[in-house]
């Protein structure tokens, strides 16, 4: 208890760990939203300009389309020098001047080619302005199918005008796991894709906070000269480790799960502006027997993280000690997981296999990937062989602690440069 | 009958002989006193009676059990005052009092009793409250000794217990750690390079360096056997001859 006390009454660990993963991700999430909202609002109603050059039928028929579109602004700019008609625009706040040529109702009379000419100022390169200039060419490219649709019905009125114009349809089903799901597999890969990548990312997260606070753990009892007390108290030396252990394996469990609130919280808010097609609700959860092996797994990883680095931590003679060597260690642990993050054990070698398969920190970013697979045989593998690391490091680490290394030993960066100094 | 009996006790670092086969005794409820330079040997007598470290040879009985073979036991009846202690910085004083209570205590009313009894013997008052990172080094001084006395051990470890304290936070700790002993009847071992201190506070002294025991008795009776006035004078007599 008083380990987690301590732990807890640090102000810098407590906003590094609980606070900031809480607020840092919905904060990410709120600035997305409200970046999204602000693209949104402002190209929400489209404001175009329209000069008609070509004063036929078939013209005016377009500027009456144009104009009687819903939320679209369009203001219709009297036939004048181009360049004036660009600055006329520009004081209407007009995203695109679009100008109908000369021979435009002929051409449509004559069931040719037709154009329209666009002018489009970018003020700056923000995705604001290309978005606003994605709409006018949305409703351009609206106008295109309405000229075709009418070419298609004058040529011949028997004739469906919006099956000649798409007359394939694809129904696509997509089997994952036996079940059938009627979902495009490109929407469900883009799902998996974005579920696959939260916990290995929060995983990775957890680990260098809870590596930090474990490697520090020693070290603090050494800087705070409180080492020396804590081990003539009543208390055996395993026990002492095995609180450590628990304390930093805690404080890391509740930064993960702050993490990954937070995660979740950004990813609805990251998806709920860019997603209204995919809201698709279907039965593909994971069973529980995955969420116990990805929970197992997880935890064991996170145990053998921090036996690691309090084992690190009792050479090293101060706290900032203990971070830089942890700090270096972390390097070598990320490396793999973005590797296995971005591919498949699969697509790798085989040797490179083995050797992700040999480095314990791989097996829960491997299994969390394989959710909807139905193949838990590489989480049980998993949970085996990290529980064997965290053993061994454990057995190492209570040999070193109960002996005589735990006081002697230093690990010091400063000191190396003092005595080079010197 | 004696509290510590060290027998012989060495202890070797590669090339380096910190202790060189010390052999002394401390009675019950006495002040002992181990008197010696910088780098003596005091430091690692002290660690290898409160468990920390083992010796090469020789052996150490504290309390009837072997610091070795019985070193959960040593430490259940001692407590040890490193020469570089702190306390926890995030906690208030009085929570690392509870802390260390809780450690000793087997009951509510015995870890209030310890608590209450570790107060008055730091006389820091409404400071318990405040974290120990806001205390003086005088101040977390006290709350240490506090901390060490206040379990009534068997035997208490203090390795310079007044060091790098002014005259009147070591005029405190002194008369705290005399009143103690006379009252609650528990013997204390210390170190110190204060003569001052050791001719006020000890009962008996041993005077060490380079590792080995140069001379054992009563403050009086060591002056007296180095025909010295003060222990000043008596422990640069006997280092010359030793």
């Amino acid at each position: 208890m008083k380990e987690l006390r301590d732990l807890l009454k640090d102000p810098k660990l407590l906003f590094g760990m609980i606070v900031v993963p809480l607020l840092m991700y919905p904060l990410m999430g709120v600035a997305i939203n409200v970046s999204t909202q602000a693209v949104q609002n402002s190209i929400g109603t489209g404001n175009f300009a329209i000069m008609d050059l070509d004063g036929g039928n078939y013209s005016s028929l377009a500027v009456q389309y144009f104009t009687s579109l819903p939320n679209v602004t369009v203001n219709v700019i009297q036939p004048e020098q181009i360049s004036a008609a660009i600055t006329d625009a520009q004081h209407l706040n007009a995203t695109t001047l679009v100008v109908i040529p000369q021979g435009f109702s002929q051409n449509v009379t004559d069931r040719g080619e037709v154009s329209l000419q666009t002018y489009t100022p970018l003020k700056t390169f923000a995705t604001t302005e290309s978005a606003k200039a994605g709409v006018v060419s949305d409703i351009i490219s609206s106008f295109s199918s309405y000229l075709s649709a009418y070419y298609i019905q004058t040529a011949d009125p028997t004739l469906n005008s919006s099956v000649v114009m798409q007359p394939l349809q694809v129904n696509a089903t997509s089997i994952v796991n036996g079940e059938q799901v009627d979902i495009p597999p490109s929407t469900l890969d883009s799902i998996m894709l974005s579920q696959s990548f939260g916990t290995p990312i929060a995983l990775m997260v957890v680990i260098i906070l809870a590596m930090q606070i474990a490697a520090t753990a020693i070290a603090v009892e050494k800087e705070q000269k409180t080492l020396e007390t804590l081990l003539t108290l009543p208390v055996s030396r395993f026990n002492i480790l095995s609180a450590k252990l628990i304390g930093s394996t805690v404080i890391a469990g509740l930064g993960a799960v702050t993490t990954v609130i937070g995660y979740t919280y950004y990813i609805d808010s990251f998806s709920s502006s860019f997603t209204t097609a995919t809201s698709v609700s279907f039965n593909l959860a994971p069973s529980l027997l995955f969420y116990v092996i990805l929970g197992a797994l997880l935890f064991l990883t996170l145990a053998f993280a921090t036996s690691l680095a309090i084992v690190i931590g009792v050479f090293c003679e101060d706290v900032r000690s203990a971070q830089a060597v942890v700090g270096y260690l972390i390097i070598p642990i990320m490396i793999p997981t973005f590797m296995l993050l971005f591919s498949d054990l699969q697509s790798f070698s085989t040797g490179i296999q083995v050797g992700l398969l040999l480095f314990p920190f791989s097996y829960a970013t491997i299994f969390s990937k394989m959710a909807y697979t139905g193949n838990y045989t590489i989480g049980l593998l998993g949970i085996g062989y990290v529980l064997l690391w965290t053993v061994i490091v454990l057995y190492i680490g209570s040999r070193i602690f109960s002996s005589e290394k735990v006081l002697t030993a230093k690990f010091t960066f400063s000191r190396k440069k003092k005595q080079r100094q010197e | 009958m004696n509290v510590v009996e060290g027998r012989d006790l060495t202890k070797v670092y590669g090339s380096i002989v910190a202790l060189d086969g010390i052999t002394f005794e401390v009675r019950q409820g006495e002040i002992f006193g181990l008197i010696g330079p910088n780098g003596s040997g005091k430091t690692t007598t002290l660690r290898i009676l409160s468990t920390l470290i083992k010796p090469t040879s020789g052996s150490a009985i504290v309390l009837g059990y072997d610091v070795v073979k019985d070193a959960q036991k040593v430490k259940s009846l001692i407590s040890y005052l490193p020469g570089e202690a702190g306390a926890y910085q995030n906690l208030s004083g009085k929570e690392y009092l509870h802390f260390m209570a809780n450690l000793y205590a087997s009951n509510r009313e015995e870890l209030d009793q310890m608590v209450t009894a570790a107060s008055d013997i730091s006389g820091l008052g409404d400071r318990l409250k405040d974290k120990a990172k806001t205390y003086s080094q005088g101040m977390g001084r006290r709350l240490l000794i506090a901390r060490s006395l206040m379990f009534k051990p068997k035997l208490a470890i203090m390795d310079e217990p007044t060091s790098g304290l002014d005259v009147v936070h070591a005029t405190y700790v002194r008369r705290m750690v005399k009143d103690y002993v006379r009252n609650f009847g528990v013997t204390v071992l210390l170190s110190s390079h204060n003569m001052l201190e050791v001719d006020y506070l000890c009962d008996r002294i041993a005077l060490i360096n380079t590792g080995r025991l140069l001379a054992v008795g009563s403050p009086s009776e060591v002056k007296a056997s180095a025909r010295a006035e003060n222990l000043e004078e008596a422990f640069m007599k006997v280092i010359n001859n030793g």
